[in-house]
């Protein structure tokens, strides 16, 4: 009889693509399996109650994502395909940090008397290109190697874009 | 090569050993300061076979389910010595930069820096 561990266990490993997981599949379930009976030897059925730990599962999503869109060191295709999402991703950040830049530059502009202000932006326009400038970072970061906080940059833009989507 | 493959390799040297038995001697090696996810070792041990420096050994039913051991082969423990030896020489660079121009805390050691 399979425990509920087991089972969910076995539901983390369906995030895996299909031909890793028949390969290796049976293999993690019993390694991971032994490590949670070890972790607690006295109580084997309170293990078989259990949840696989926030730690694991990460390990089996992190896996999951480098299988599909591998880096440097995976298999032709999905390196493939990770270079495409690589590129996608860049091209977005420049297109995103290069709108974000007009809006300031013509309101400076148009303050400075350059020209007239077609248009005189209403508060949520000026949250809008607030907002927009978060792109600017990630680009910058992005160029000097901090790929960690270009990504928790761009995500907080994503956020805050969705946020303020959702208020307006 | 990363830290953990580095690890694994090295957990291997001893002999062949299984899944679990790779993350206790890992965790045992590295006095607790690496700790492998199952899903870490496997992304690794998947990649270590896939380049030949490690290989399934042997399979041995226990408890109802088949234990899988694994073997570091020749081509991983010359992998692995090249990267100690690559490891060891950064080491030593640095102690050397280290030794030339930290400002002692101690009593300087005779003959001082060069």
């Amino acid at each position: 009889m399979t425990s509920l561990l087991e089972q969910r266990y076995r539901m983390v490993l369906r995030l895996l693509p299909t031909a890793y997981r028949e390969r290796w599949g049976d293999d993690m379930m019993a390694t991971f399996l032994e490590g949670a009976y070890e972790s607690t030897p006295d109580d084997p059925e309170l293990v078989e109650m259990g949840r696989p730990t926030w730690g694991e599962i990460r390990a089996v999503v992190g896996l999951s994502i480098r299988l599909r869109l591998g880096g440097a060191e995976a298999p032709a295709r999905p390196r493939l395909w990770g270079d495409a999402v690589r590129q996608f991703a860049l091209l977005a950040l420049v297109a995103f940090a290069s709108v974000a830049i007009v809006g300031p530059v013509v309101a400076l502009l148009a303050r400075a008397g350059a020209f007239d202000p077609v248009v005189t932006p209403g508060t949520w326009e000026k949250a809008a290109q607030m907002l927009g400038l978060l792109w600017v970072a990630p680009l910058f970061l992005v160029l000097f190697g901090q790929f960690r906080a270009a990504r928790g940059v761009a995500a907080a833009a994503v956020v805050a874009g969705l946020l303020w989507t959702v208020e307006r | 090569m990363t830290e953990q493959a580095f690890f694994i390799l090295t957990a291997l040297l001893a002999g062949p050993r299984h899944g679990y038995g790779i993350l206790a001697e890992v965790a045992q090696l590295s006095q607790q300061r690496v700790e492998l996810k199952v899903g870490t070792l496997y992304g690794v041990l998947d990649r270590l076979v896939g380049d030949g420096l490690v290989v399934l050994d042997r399979e041995e039913p226990h408890q109802g389910r088949l234990r899988r051991y694994y073997a570091i082969t020749d081509a991983g423990s010359n992998a692995l010595a090249a990267e100690a030896e690559r490891q060891a020489a950064n080491a030593r660079l640095a102690a050397r930069q280290l030794r030339a121009h930290r400002p002692a805390t101690g009593p300087a050691p005779a003959g001082g820096a060069a």
